[in-house]
């Protein structure tokens, strides 16, 4: 049993490192290679992991050459057009101005219900209201409707606002991030001064949120029960 | 690019411990191999005392020879020359006949153990 838990242990941390290693992305927008990827690894370790009269060593290198190979194959990829289209498709109009391309459906082997299935997720009901539905290479189903059908947008009804930065949470449970206070144009002293004046320490502070324009939000920390 | 770069070293020392299990079960093979030969010289001759000394270090070695094996192939594939071995002693002390064979069929095995791990094309397939 303590031989399963070490093994475990030592295969969670390569497979956590290996999933750093191929990076930020979701389960959603996986692309084909990287959802391949993901499938072969968790079984690979699943094996090593049940059966221990498989060396470990025989877990661990297929999960970080498969990983690595990805990493790789994706710099090329970023590189080299032709190999991205080749590993990951090209995104493939589906309706172009209200009307559905029934050869391309084929050969994407997309059904009716799939497509309606994909528009009204998109929050569409009838495919009049379509300009453009295309398939992405990650299988997902992006919609443009028709500019009657568009919801309204603050730009449609107004002059554009200034544009500004999120606050950034500057102090987090009495811990001042000067990272964050970088980010927004400003320092230590500032935020020891706004402190000041509201008559507390950076250690009394739960939160506290700052934005370009200096405006701030302070949550003072509560005594423990 | 800082990935890229990581996964290319994880690729290079991969591609390095690699053939580095290989060179070192050939030669752990190689080894074992010999103190089996050694084993089966003397009991060609026909001295059954000579033949038991160097059974007794081919036993003597089996533990070794398992853990640094065992780092790279199945343990599963041991078991056959574990059950060879296991009958070997008492054969060869009451001069059986067939304690010759069941050496020589030990043998192939630790060959086998290698050859098996080769990266050749039938193998790969």
């Amino acid at each position: 049993m303590t031989i399963v838990l070490i093994r475990t242990i030592v295969l969670y941390l390569v497979v956590i490192g290996a999933v750093r290693l191929m990076g930020k992305r979701q389960l959603g927008e996986l692309q084909p290679s990287e959802l391949v990827i993901t499938i072969l690894v968790s079984n690979i370790a699943t094996l090593s992991l049940e059966d221990t009269d498989i060396p470990l060593l025989q877990g661990i290198l297929p999960v970080l050459a498969l990983v690595c190979f990805e990493v790789v194959t994706s710099w090329v990829e970023l590189k080299c057009v032709r190999v991205r289209r080749l590993t990951s498709g090209t995104p493939r109009v589906l309706i172009r101005n209200g009307e559905i391309d029934q050869q391309m459906l084929r050969t994407l082997r997309f059904t009716l219900d799939d497509l309606m299935a994909a528009l009204r997720a998109g929050g569409v009901f009838s495919i009049s209201e379509v300009q453009f539905a295309v398939a992405e290479t990650n299988g997902a189903v992006s919609v443009l409707q028709k500019a009657p059908y568009r919801p309204a947008e603050k730009a449609d009804v107004c002059p554009a606002p200034p544009e500004c930065d999120p606050p950034q949470m500057i102090i987090a449970d009495g811990a001042l991030r000067e990272e964050a206070l970088r980010d927004i144009g400003l320092d230590r002293a500032w935020a020891e001064g706004v402190l000041q004046n509201a008559g507390l320490r950076i250690g009394e502070v739960f939160l506290m949120t700052a934005d370009a324009d200096r405006q701030y939000h302070i949550v003072r920390k509560e005594a423990a029960a | 690019m800082k990935r890229m770069l990581v996964s290319m070293g994880i690729l290079l020392a991969l591609t390095v411990i690699s053939f580095l299990s290989l060179h070192i079960l050939r030669e752990e093979c190689r080894r074992y191999e010999a103190c089996a030969a050694a084993a089966a010289e003397a009991y060609a001759s026909g001295d059954t005392e000579a033949a038991l000394t160097a059974f007794d270090e081919l036993d003597a070695q089996w533990e070794h020879f398992v853990h640094i094996t065992s780092l790279f192939i199945p343990s599963d594939k041991l078991d056959p020359l574990y059950e060879h071995l296991a009958g070997l002693r008492p054969m060869l002390a009451q001069n059986d006949p067939q304690a010759a064979a069941v050496l020589e069929r030990l043998r192939r095995l630790i060959r086998d153990i290698y050859e098996e791990e080769k990266p050749e094309i039938w193998h790969i397939l």
